[in-house]
């Protein structure tokens, strides 16, 4: 049987609180690879910090009553005990058109992930269009590709298929 | 609390076994795995389940979820850019 080299990956914002609130998701499959061990989770502080807030504000706290204090707290733990808290990411790559989004590529980078997995088009379009910063996107960061949770289900399937087979 | 449970008899013959590998009396092995099971993470489902029926009663897509999320995205980054840049 050959070696399972894990996959290492981000997730951003949109796919953590996806995998959470939305059961039988493509985005709860891709955590549940983590929670598995198939995969390699990475997370920083400034994310898990966005993932806080986010999740307590009021369009989503409001929407959803069920929930609570107590099941946001499981969540953090969760999400701090499965994956690798990467202490210092350096700042790699500007995106002006989403600046917000930055923190995932530089914690990709620093955390040397594979993949980053989002249903964020600012993000996904860095693979294929054809602007300056895409293209200087992926000349500098080849290693790294920006996938839909969909995809990145049947990229890890592939993997496994492909290893064990 | 206590608990009365009823277990196949070779389910007995096997926890009794493992029980006396480990040196435990067979009730002490099996609240032992109790409170190990206990101790375990709780997965997405366990944590969330009462949250994801909402959503789901409330027929929200993935797309509108990722519009909910997006807007507090923005509230988030907003007043996070705005705090830091007094």
């Amino acid at each position: 049987m050959s070696s399972f080299e894990k996959i290492r990956v981000v997730f951003d914002c949109n796919t953590f609180l996806q995998a959470a609130l939305k059961a039988k998701s493509p985005a709860e499959n891709c955590y549940r690879l983590v929670e598995e061990g198939i995969v390699k989770l990475f997370v920083s502080k400034d994310v898990l910090a966005e993932i806080e807030d986010v999740i307590n504000r009021p369009q989503i706290r409001e929407r959803f009553d069920a929930l609570t204090d107590e099941k946001i707290k499981d969540f953090l733990n969760s999400i701090s005990e499965l994956a690798t808290i990467v202490e210092k990411v350096s700042k790699v790559f500007s995106l002006p058109r989403d600046v917000d989004d930055e923190v995932y590529i530089d914690l990709a980078v620093e955390a040397e992930a594979d993949f980053i997995v989002t249903r964020n088009k600012d993000l996904i379009d860095l693979m294929t269009d054809y602007d300056t910063e895409s293209k200087a996107f992926r000349q500098k960061f080849r290693f790294l590709k920006i996938v839909q949770p969909l995809e990145f289900l049947r990229i890890v399937e592939e993997k496994i298929k492909e290893t064990f087979e | 609390m206590t608990l009365t449970i009823t277990l196949k008899p070779e389910t007995e013959a096997i926890l009794k076994n493992r029980a006396d590998a480990k040196g435990y009396a067979i009730e002490d092995y099996i609240e032992k795995l109790i409170e190990e099971d206990s101790k375990k993470m709780r997965t997405l489902d366990e944590i969330f389940a009462p949250v994801r029926r909402q959503v789901e009663e409330q027929k929200v897509s993935g797309e509108e979820l990722d519009e909910i999320i997006t807007s507090a995205r923005r509230d988030y980054f907003t007043e996070k850019n705005s705090r830091e840049n007094k």
